[in-house]
């Protein structure tokens, strides 16, 4: 059934250019010039309940923008958002009761007090009555390990602690959908891997819809075989996390372990070098006859090993970007972009 | 309601306790009242001005620092803050209006100053020779209501004010120009009945006065009931204009809303 429903949705912020400078600013203050930023620009999508999404695209793409009209945040500008059959900007306490927007960067804890303290005001705030609580406080802390953390002051929890108690505080009043915008930015990969687990377990539980962003990729290939990818706030791609793989790359990956160290050139005829220093090496042979190349491969050289992998969905996503997206001239401000590592590198996804 | 009103006052008060020392600087520092009284009462120790004396002077503004003490507001800062680096962000995902939490926090504070500094400012009247104050029961529950509907005028038009964040990054320089015009038509300067009474009649149109020196009056039982209940109105009026005004800025300013930085 489908539960979030995303018409041409539109969303313009009004922004006014500001030359640097102290001239400049006497400038805009005198006379601003305001122009249009196209945050999302005519978006549709349906997702069906208990789906876990995956929303990949570079900074300024039109992601977080969407999760925020999505969870009542932002007026669209134009198009029609229908969530649970809610309007979301109407901010119905209905709707706000199902539903949970977390965002890696913005915290609803107090610092100065010990979590526990702001779960209780959720408590009264979504009338969540005292055994359903007692509950869901106990399960949470199972899954997350809350126990030691809930009752030390906000301000004096890591990072990664932190991040737990604002999952957990978002998530006590078993919220049917969740918005997901970089939950697991700044964390220790230990700490990545223990979020997308409890994310998925929570899904498994209460058959949760999620919707995710993450600079990540690991994250959106260990929970979401849906991926919708967005770029200068249109969708390029809506679908199988798989599918897009084997369309974007028709090839497979072969790593190889030579015996006697090789040039670059003798491997050549057996497929794409893409990598070879001594008696390692890694090749790229279309999707269909990987197989046969390796077979090839081990009769003509001597191997100690060989394996054929699918190529890393990072490098393919960036590819993507970096190919036929990315525009000579990236307007300022919401899209800047300053290089390709930064954005969708391989380091950072 | 009433529950997470109750639960909204715990946490806010937690919040304050985790601050006592700040608190007490702020409670100390809002003394302008005794400073003025300092000045009036050099003025009128030679002969009284329009009927005040030191005495009346010691009544006024002790009064004066009272209901200042129990009126103090500074949400247009939390909001000025909130809304420009999208702190309300977390605040409008709740099934709630962020409004409650701030008024609770107002509330909690109010108490905190009601155990604290008030017994101090009813223990200096005790000893100032001279004071009187209207003290019979219906005076005092008029007193009440007026304070309590200052607190509410204060605290609903700097919200408003606030609100503007949505539209400007400086709403909390009209903040500023809504503070001095306190300090002048709201009975910090000098005792409205002081002022010339074309001034006086003029000040009693705008909102200032019902936001301080009302309260202030009835207590001293210098204005006939009749007088008391046509001031009571217009205090009445200036609450509803600026509720009115918080639901329209409130819902307008929503879509302006671009909640930045997460």
């Amino acid at each position: 059934m489908t539960q979030i429903d995303v018409r041409d949705l539109k969303k313009y912020y009004q922004v006014h250019d500001k030359e640097a400078g102290f001239l400049g600013s006497l400038r805009s203050f005198v006379h601003r010039r305001y122009r249009d930023v196209k945050a999302v620009d005519g978006i549709r999508f349906q997702i069906d309940g208990g789906e876990m999404v995956g929303f990949l695209g570079p900074n300024g793409a039109g992601k977080t923008t969407t999760l925020k009209v999505l969870s009542g945040l932002l007026h669209p500008t134009e198009g029609r958002v229908r969530i649970l059959d809610f309007t979301p900007q109407e901010r119905k306490p209905l709707f706000l009761k199902q539903i949970t927007l977390i965002m890696g960067q913005k915290n609803q804890l107090n610092w100065d007090l010990p979590a526990m303290e702001s779960f209780i005001v959720n408590q009264a705030i979504y009338n969540i009555p005292a055994n359903e609580f007692r509950n869901s406080l106990a399960e949470l802390s199972d899954l997350l390990d809350l126990q030691p953390l809930i009752n030390k002051q906000v301000r004096k929890l890591s990072l990664g602690e932190r991040m737990k108690c604002e999952l957990a505080a978002a998530l006590l009043h078993r919220p049917k959908v969740l918005f997901l915008d970089e939950p697991t930015i700044g964390l220790d990969v230990t700490m990545q891997a223990r979020i997308r687990q409890f994310v998925a377990e929570y899904n498994a539980r209460y058959g949760a819809t999620v919707i995710l962003t993450s600079h990540y990729m690991a994250d959106v290939s260990a929970l979401c075989s849906r991926v919708i990818v967005i770029d200068m706030g249109r969708i390029i791609y809506d679908g199988n996390l798989r599918a897009m793989v084997e369309q974007l790359a028709p090839y497979k990956v072969l790593k190889l372990i030579l015996r006697k160290p090789l040039s670059c050139e003798a491997l050549a005829p057996y497929g794409q070098v893409s990598n070879c220093n001594g008696i390692k090496a890694t090749l790229r042979v279309p999707r269909e006859t990987a197989t046969e190349s390796a077979a090839r491969l081990l009769t003509a050289i001597e191997l100690d090993d060989v394996t054929i992998e699918e190529p890393p969905i990072e490098e393919i996503v960036s590819e993507m970007f970096s190919r036929g997206q990315v525009i000579p001239n990236p307007p300022p401000q919401k899209r800047e972009r300053r290089d390709d590592s930064q954005v969708l590198g391989t380091s950072k996804i | 309601m009433i529950r997470k009103y109750w639960v909204l006052l715990k946490f806010n008060w937690q919040i304050l306790m985790e601050y006592r020392a700040g608190m007490v600087i702020w409670v100390i520092a809002n003394t302008m009242p005794l400073v003025m009284l300092a000045i009036w009462i050099s003025i009128s120790s030679s002969a009284p001005v329009a009927g005040y004396g030191p005495a009346e002077f010691a009544g006024y503004y002790l009064a004066l620092l009272l209901v200042r003490q129990l009126t103090t507001v500074w949400v247009a800062w939390e909001l000025d803050y909130d809304i420009r680096l999208g702190d309300l962000s977390p605040k409008l995902l709740r099934p709630i209006n962020p409004i409650h939490s701030h008024i609770a926090l107002h509330l909690a504070d109010k108490l905190f100053r009601l155990f604290t500094v008030v017994p101090l400012i009813l223990l200096a009247v005790f000893f100032v020779p001279g004071i009187s104050y209207q003290t019979d029961p219906l005076t005092l529950s008029l007193f009440l209501l007026s304070l309590i509907w200052a607190l509410a005028i204060r605290f609903m038009s700097q919200y408003c004010i606030g609100l503007l964040s949505f539209w400007v990054t400086q709403s909390l320089s009209l903040n500023e120009m809504w503070y001095a015009g306190m300090l002048m038509f709201g009975g910090v300067i000098a005792p409205l009945e002081l002022f010339p009474p074309f001034i006086a009649k003029w000040a009693a149109y705008l909102p200032f006065r019902y936001m301080l020196s009302l309260p202030v009056e009835i207590l001293l039982g210098r204005m006939p009931i009749g007088e008391v209940a046509r001031a009571l109105g217009q205090q009445a009026i200036w609450l509803i204009l600026w509720i009115g005004l918080f639901r329209l800025l409130w819902k307008t300013g929503l879509k302006h809303y671009s909640a930045v930085g997460a």
